[in-house]
């Protein structure tokens, strides 16, 4: 599995904003395709479901060596709605990169704190 | 056949209530933010009619999905949707008032509407006739935007 160090320029956006990533391969591996994945996450005790995803698509595909590293953009949705907590759930962004490989996919996830228009 | 909103599995949760029987129920507007406010206006056109509780409500339902494991039974593991208010202000109404208007306000930390699949937010203004058995409601859904 693939080690990655994920960061953002900004970790706060407005709708509509366009967040920029860097990611930095700490363990190597080879991937069959490398995303980042914007997701509003509806959490319960038992769900972590995302209706509203907004993905990079591939960006590379192939052997992945420490040291490499690769940036990408994504937009954040213009009608984008901002974190919530309820008794018995939360609503709230996450940016998944995930390794498509072999047996399980490699991830690394960080927060993104979306405001309120 | 079922018409209306799309089905996100909460299909189980019922509603035992029936349609309001000498009363109305408007509202000046179905979509508003946090912080903002709507006008309700109740028309009661038979008040004989209204015997039970008389009351306006402003209601935040929070819906969430859990996974059931039945480890002692035969029943299928299964997912079941739950829903409980995360909001709630009634108001009394006087059933001899053939008109009332009333002025609700969200509060700017509020929740806000969202529906989803795993976890939904959904707003409601409700007037009803609160009986013993059914009660005898009308309900405007409303949206509220962050």
């Amino acid at each position: 599995m693939a080690v990655f160090d994920l960061r953002l320029r900004a970790y706060q956006a407005k709708p509509g904003d366009t967040l920029y990533g860097w990611v930095g391969i700490v363990q190597g591996g080879k991937t069959r395709g490398l995303e980042a994945e914007l997701r509003y996450v509806e959490e319960t005790r038992s769900y972590d479901e995302a209706n509203t995803i907004v993905s990079t698509g591939p960006f590379y595909v192939g052997p992945l060596n420490p040291g490499q590293a690769f940036e990408f953009t994504l937009q954040v949705p213009g009608d984008a709605k901002p974190a919530q907590n309820g008794n018995h759930g939360r609503l709230y962004w996450q940016l998944d990169l995930k390794s498509d490989e072999p047996g399980f996919d490699s991830h690394a996830r960080v927060g993104v704190e979306v405001l309120a228009p | 056949m079922t018409t209306g909103p799309p089905d996100f599995g909460f299909a189980p949760v019922a509603n035992q209530f029936r349609g309001a029987e000498g009363f109305s129920l408007v509202l000046d507007r179905y979509e508003l933010r946090r912080g903002e406010s709507l006008v309700a206006t109740v028309l009661v056109t038979d008040p004989s009619a209204i015997t039970g509780t008389f009351e306006l409500g402003l209601v935040c339902t929070e819906r969430w999905a859990d996974y059931h494991h039945h480890a002692r039974s035969d029943m299928p593991d299964h997912r079941q949707t739950y829903e409980e208010p995360i909001y709630q202000w009634w108001l009394p109404l006087d059933r001899n008032q053939p008109r009332t208007d009333l002025t609700l306000p969200v509060v700017p930390e509020a929740p806000f509407s969202h529906v989803g699949t795993a976890l939904s937010f959904l707003w409601t203004v409700t007037a009803r006739d609160r009986r013993s058995g059914f009660d005898k409601l009308e309900r405007h859904d409303l949206t509220v935007l962050p």
